[in-house]
């Protein structure tokens, strides 16, 4: 925190240059998928453009996508800081299953992928009890429950049950609806005056190193 | 209110006793199989074991041509010498000795930290299978750990409460306790032994000397079972049969024990360490203890040439004694935590119970 004041970005400010990296990374990774299961060269078939601009196109909208599901927790939480947007996108880049492009665009036509247990038992053994933590972290500071959060809970357990027809796409959406619990959470706990930067710096810290190996292994598999 | 608590415990014993069966299942359904194969032979003559003397002479041969575990792969070879009926038995008690050893180690000894740690030993581990259902993996992590534990208690527990009288025999069981732990694998022996010398250093800085004599006594044991487990000719034997990595190679594999074997517990870990900091909770010298031990044995694995899953299975552990002991310092302080307590526990379960019905199932496919 220091060395980041002297330098006058402060916490946020690395976090955000931390993440700004993890985005391009991911960004990088995206491309290398789509152009493997060959998005842009399906979409050039359909539409009759060039290559070229067909997989600019599909950069540019997943990119943007990803960007979306980073920016909206925040915007619907009223965090109004770019350091929420940059610590949620950190948590969705490390905890998020990867998601298959070729998947997303047969969705509708390939019928289902089956029942994936590893994707629920990393949603109960790993991101599940994390977000409990926090909940008990934010409980010994204030009352933590909201009327919304029993609504996530309703709907990730039904996206647990729908796991069984859609693994991919419903287990994408439990983790996503748990992180969604756990972005508000962890902003609520760095309110100012609470003493926990230095949780807030582990578990970016943490978060931040397992977003860099998803990366990589993402890179190693395109 | 006693009802409810009542309701609490029969609860608590029923996923207690579903997980314990669960598990006894899981054993029984992985056959001795890879390494138990060669190991249940006589290493120099090729014939499968006999008595003890077919065990010290492989021990023996072990140490010259293959490694200097050879206290755990002796203790590997008696129990497939003892069938697998007899071999799941004690795989299964070794687990719950080694729970029972985690909830002594934090001070915490009821029926809900048992179950919970229990259930964050499967839960949490990157590899049930390779660590804790495979005989050769059972014998290497879980009996080790249990050694590891046992040798640390007194030590813990002297440096918690220096004017306590020490464990019951210690001055006899801690030598035996620290050559096992010593020689328990490459990267746990030196840890053990550099977290005793640095219990006995801060009661050296305290004028604590009370405990010393067999403070130094079990130290000597975990050097010595470390430099016997490191120096073993059979480790230059081996090495040259195992593929080099490069820097690169070396750094990714760190990097993936880091953020995809250690991820939960470590995390949890340091998330629950730094909540009781900004809570305010005192810290506790057992702490500093567990966590440079957490450390240590994970940065010595640099020096190993791979690091796969099941090798941080002793760190994992360590990882589970800090969460563990930061979560129920945590609801203490605050009683009203302890839903968000049970909603971990319980996701924790199925999870746990989830894995190792998935193992059963891989074996026998419907």
């Amino acid at each position: 925190m220091a060395w980041g004041k002297k330098i006058g970005i402060g916490i946020d400010g690395m976090e955000i240059c931390l993440s700004a990296l993890l985005f391009v990374g991911a960004v990088c990774g995206i491309h290398q998928m789509q152009a493997a299961e060959g998005i842009g060269l399906y979409w050039m078939e359909k539409t009759g453009g060039t290559l070229w601009q067909m997989n600019a196109l599909v950069d540019c909208a997943a990119a943007g996508a990803l960007f979306l599901l980073a920016f909206l927790p925040a915007r619907l939480f009223k965090h109004s800081s770019w350091g929420a947007v940059s610590r949620f996108l950190t948590g969705f880049l490390a905890l998020m299953p990867s998601l298959s492009m070729s998947h997303l665009l047969h969705l509708f036509d390939e019928g289902t992928d089956g029942f994936d247990p590893e994707l629920l038992l990393f949603a109960l053994g790993t991101v599940l009890p994390l977000v409990a933590f926090l909940f008990l972290g934010v409980e010994c500071f204030e009352r933590a429950f909201r009327g919304w959060y029993g609504a996530a809970g309703i709907l990730a357990l039904l996206s647990g049950v729908l796991m069984y027809w859609e693994s991919q796409v419903f287990g994408f959406l439990l983790v996503y609806l748990f992180l969604l619990v756990g972005a508000d959470l962890w902003e609520r706990l760095l309110k100012p005056g609470r003493k926990t930067g230095l949780l807030g710096g582990i578990l970016f810290g943490g978060l931040w190193v397992r977003a860099v190996y998803c990366i990589l292994m993402l890179w190693s598999v395109y | 209110m006693d009802r409810t608590k009542n309701l609490g415990r029969c609860v608590a014993i029923a996923a207690l006793l579903a997980l314990v069966f669960i598990e006894f299942a899981a054993h029984r359904s992985i056959p001795f199989m890879m390494d138990d194969l060669w190991y249940g032979t006589n290493l120099v003559s090729g014939q499968p074991l006999r008595d003890f003397g077919d065990i010290v002479e492989s021990m023996a041969w072990h140490f010259d041509n293959w490694g200097g575990r050879v206290i755990t792969h002796g203790m590997l070879q008696l129990t497939l010498m003892s069938g697998e009926w007899w071999a799941d038995v004690i795989n299964l008690a070794a687990t719950l000795l080694l729970t029972a050893l985690v909830c002594a180690v934090i001070g915490k000894r009821s029926l809900s930290a048992f179950l919970l740690i229990h259930t964050m030993i499967f839960a949490w581990n990157p590899n049930v299978k390779m660590s804790m259902l495979w005989q050769a993996g059972a014998a290497n992590y879980v009996y080790s750990s249990v050694w590891i534990l046992l040798f640390l208690l007194p030590y813990l527990k002297a440096l918690e409460d220096p004017e306590k009288k020490a464990m019951r025999g210690v001055c006899f069981w801690i030598l035996p306790a620290g050559l096992f732990a010593g020689c328990s694998n490459e990267n746990m022996g030196p840890t053990c032994f550099l977290a005793a010398v640095g219990v006995m250093a801060y009661q050296i800085w305290q004028k604590e000397k009370k405990h010393l004599p067999w403070m130094g006594i079990g130290a000597g044991g975990a050097l010595i079972g470390s430099l016997f487990v490191i120096l073993a000719p059979g480790n230059f034997v081996r090495s040259e049969y195992v593929a080099r990595q490069g820097l690169f190679g070396r750094m990714f594999s760190m990097l993936t024990a880091a953020a995809d074997f250690l991820l939960p517990s470590a995390l949890a870990a340091a998330v629950l360490l730094a909540l009781g900091v900004s809570m305010g909770l005192p810290w506790e010298k057992k702490q500093t203890v567990l966590l440079a031990a957490a450390v240590l044995s994970y940065g010595a694995m640099v020096l190993s040439p791979h690091y796969p899953d099941r090798a941080a299975f002793g760190t994992m552990i360590l990882c589970i004694a800090l969460a563990a002991h930061a979560i129920f310092r945590l609801t203490e302080q605050n009683p009203k935590g302890e839903r968000w307590l049970r909603l971990a526990a319980v996701s924790l379960w199925l999870s746990a119970v989830g894995r190792l019905l998935l193992e059963i199932s891989y074996v026998k496919p419907v």
